[in-house]
């Protein structure tokens, strides 16, 4: 990875913004009632994570970022499933933009590889996190039934 | 023998009263969900064909609805039973007034059953014609006594041509009763195209014509809208009707296509290692493949993902991994399974595929490459799955919760009960410099929330710097947001109008907190950790909120528009906020002795 695949993506991230603010609604139709300079800025912000792991790799410096950007979400009202989605969808969107704007390269194909990667193992925390949630209330709900 | 996968059906129909006719006694059914499709073509004075038409063509509909509700649905026998419901219906309706003696109907009808099989049936001079490779042909034989004569031999081609009674039918439903529908059945290749019409068009239009025009380009909507209209250029004598149906078109496979199915197909051709990477990883050991054989665990478990793969890739979509994932997550969670299982299980099954598509890629490399994509990306629906499904628990053990608390405080009031008493689960206490940092933190804030001297406003924004500062102390910022969020409502006396005041008082309260860790004494790993705490308390309060107001506002349309108003400027504010903390925290990073705050690294 490093600099190179960074370049590259931030070679991207132009295209792969319009195309998430264009699809925002598939993602959840909440960003629909969003403007778009808004939701362009929320995108952006992972667009620039994305570009910081490329650059240095700290993957647990950017799951950090997914985690406060998916509370962040949730605060604003957007269901745990969806900001999964989000993140699922940004991957996509630059596999999908890296495979129509570069021609074919192992480059291209480590750079698809490596958005995708951390964004599953993101989509994954966020899944496991939501899993703890459910544990711990069904715990709960169980033991207050039994009183 | 393997069964075809089914054809995509689109059906569209147009009808006119013709250039003679005022009204229009032909109607048509168009029922996609059920593959229903015909036309009507109703008779009698006094508008009582466009009765007669119109109840047949409602009483065959409800009557293949039903059937299709029925465990046992056979095509032939569910349209005989409908037009014979549809008689009795229209002839009970011609017994019941004067003015509708005498009144029926012709049908034509086609129904699309799951192996691309359409079953005819037809009563009358309605006609159902197929296009296939270009050629037109008539289905159906009309019910008029010059077309019976002339199957008998009893007249010749230019007799029956001009013969009197050549409109006559012999055959409708309403006339009595009982009715004697033709069958026939057609097996539906891609490409073919069905015509369902009334006699306005076969009488007014050449069978060339009309061949010419179904074969054309356009879709079916555009094509029954081109055979109207020529039907109204041949004279227009009657009211016409057409429906067209389109079985799928044969499509030259394009250049993306060829590449995904070849990677469908390589995939596929590597199922039995597949399913040895997954016997080798155990997978029969999991609990969810308890009541299984090893050998059934393998051919289920994995066979089944395997082929959701093999068709997801096929096909461009993530619905049959989506599908699978989400079956396996439900049932799990059914039996009361700890997600940890399924997540093993997946991760078994994934690390399997890993090194399928490793195998492929040392012989093929750039098959290898492109499934190196592809399948990583097919398995990361099974996440989106497990957390749709989770969510969705979620959200349904949360409702019980609140329920069986607000049975046990229903006499009390909402305010003064802990609706959620949550026992939430503790980070490590702060140290003692990041405690006093928040607590410097919380005073500065407190003394800043005074200072726009409206107490109501300042009150509940003191409210929320205290729950939020509560919670940063205690459990390192993971407060459960639901409860206090409700206890905040219950402050704020649960009235609407205190929803926009709550929403600003959050805001504001985060803004004045955050500030005002940036003056309380302490390092800068200390005001990173305080920060940290005190962020994720707000967002856990502005996230419980914002989903009470969305939950508390959607039954109540009226006032639903105004709270998303609200929340979309929450959203705004929320963002700023979210770059000016990673502003801050940018500061923090570039300072000595800076350190990733406990449970971030």
């Amino acid at each position: 990875m490093g600099r190179a695949l960074a370049d590259t993506f931030e070679s991207l991230r132009g295209d792969v913004l319009d195309r998430l603010v264009g699809i925002r609604a598939s993602i959840d139709e909440a960003y629909a009632r969003i403007p778009d300079d808004v939701v362009r800025e929320q995108f952006d912000v992972v667009l620039g994570k994305i570009a910081g792991y490329l650059r240095n790799e700290n993957v647990e410096q950017y799951r950090s970022f997914v985690s406060r950007w998916a509370a962040m979400r949730e605060g604003e009202g957007f269901g745990a499933e969806n900001v999964i989605h989000s993140i699922v969808a940004v991957a996509d969107v630059v596999a999908r933009s890296a495979q129509r704007r570069l021609e074919p390269s192992p480059e291209r194909t480590a750079l698809i590889r490596a958005v995708m990667q951390v964004n599953a193992g993101a989509a994954r925390m966020l899944v496991d996190g939501l899993a703890n949630r459910l544990a711990h209330l069904s715990a709960q709900l169980k033991s207050g039934a039994a009183e | 023998m393997t069964t075809p996968p089914p054809l995509r059906i689109r059906a569209a129909g147009a009808t006119h009263p013709g250039r003679v006719r005022d009204n229009n006694e032909d109607c048509l059914l168009i029922e996609q969900n059920l593959g229903l499709f015909g036309v009507f073509d109703g008779m009698g004075g006094h508008h009582a064909g466009e009765v007669a038409s119109a109840t047949a063509r409602d009483a065959v509909r409800d009557a293949v609805r039903d059937a299709k509700g029925a465990t046992h649905f056979v095509e032939r026998e569910a349209l005989e039973a409908a037009l014979q419901q549809a008689s009795v219906v229209v002839h009970a309706e011609s017994s019941r007034r004067k003015a509708r003696r005498g009144m029926g109907t012709t049908a034509v009808l086609a129904q699309v059953g799951g192996t691309n099989t359409v079953t005819v049936a037809h009563v009358g001079d309605s006609r159902a014609y197929l296009l296939r490779d270009g050629r037109l042909q008539v289905l159906t034989a009309d019910h008029t006594i010059v077309a019976e004569l002339l199957a008998r031999g009893a007249l010749d081609p230019d007799e029956a041509r001009t013969h009197p009674y050549r409109a006559v039918l012999s055959r409708n439903l309403g006339a009595a009763p009982e009715t004697r529908p033709e069958f026939c059945h057609v097996q539906l290749q891609a490409g073919d195209r069905l015509l369902l019409c009334s006699d306005g068009l076969s009488t007014f239009a050449s069978h060339r014509a009309i061949e010419q025009t179904l074969a054309g380009a356009g879709d079916p909507d555009t094509t029954a809208k081109e055979l109207i209209e020529l039907a109204l250029k041949g004279g227009g004598g009657d009211n016409v009707t057409a429906v067209v149906i389109e079985a799928g078109r044969k499509e030259v496979p394009r250049r993306t296509q060829i590449i995904r199915t070849s990677g469908a197909n390589a995939w596929w051709s590597q199922r039995d290692l597949f399913l040895q990477q997954a016997a080798a990883r155990d997978i029969a050991r999991s609990p969810i493949c308890a009541v299984l054989s090893p050998g059934e665990a393998v051919d289920i478990v994995a066979g089944n993902l395997c082929e959701a793969i093999y068709r997801d890739l096929e096909q461009t979509t993530g619905i049959h991994v989506w599908t699978y994932a989400e079956n396996l997550v439900a049932g799990w969670l059914d039996q009361d399974g700890d997600f940890a299982v399924v997540r093993d299980l997946l991760d078994r099954l994934a690390s399997a595929a890993d090194a399928v598509v490793e195998h492929i890629g040392a012989t093929h490399f750039d098959m290898g490459a492109l499934l190196g994509l592809a399948v990583p990306r097919a398995l990361l629906v099974a996440e989106l799955a497990s957390g749709g499904m989770i969510s969705k628990r979620l959200r349904e053990v949360e409702a019980q919760i609140v329920e069986a608390q607000s049975a046990l405080a229903a006499s009390e009031s909402f305010s003064e009960n802990v609706t959620v008493p949550i026992d939430v689960p503790r980070a490590d206490p702060p140290s003692p410099a990041v405690a006093r940092c928040l607590d410097a933190a919380l005073e500065l804030a407190l003394a800043d929330a005074r200072t726009h001297k409206r107490p109501r406003e300042d009150g509940i924004v003191a409210d929320c710097l205290e729950r939020a500062h509560k919670a940063a102390r205690d459990h390192g910022g993971q407060l459960d947001g639901m409860l206090a969020a409700r206890e905040l409502f219950g402050t704020c006396a649960l009235g609407e109008p205190a929803i926009a005041p709550l929403l600003d008082a959050l805001d504001r309260a985060r803004l004045t907190h955050v500030s005002a860790v940036k003056r309380a004494p302490g390092d800068d790993a200390c005001r990173a950790a305080a920060l940290r705490r005190i962020a994720t308390a707000h967002r856990m309060l502005c996230s419980s909120t914002a989903r009470i107001v969305v939950d508390g506002g959607s039954s109540v349309t009226d006032r639903h528009r105004e709270m998303l108003e609200q929340i979309s400027l929450l959203r705004r504010k929320v963002a700023d906020n979210e770059r000016r903390i990673q502003t801050l925290e940018g500061r923090y990073k570039t300072q000595p002795g800076w350190a990733p705050p406990r449970g971030e690294a």
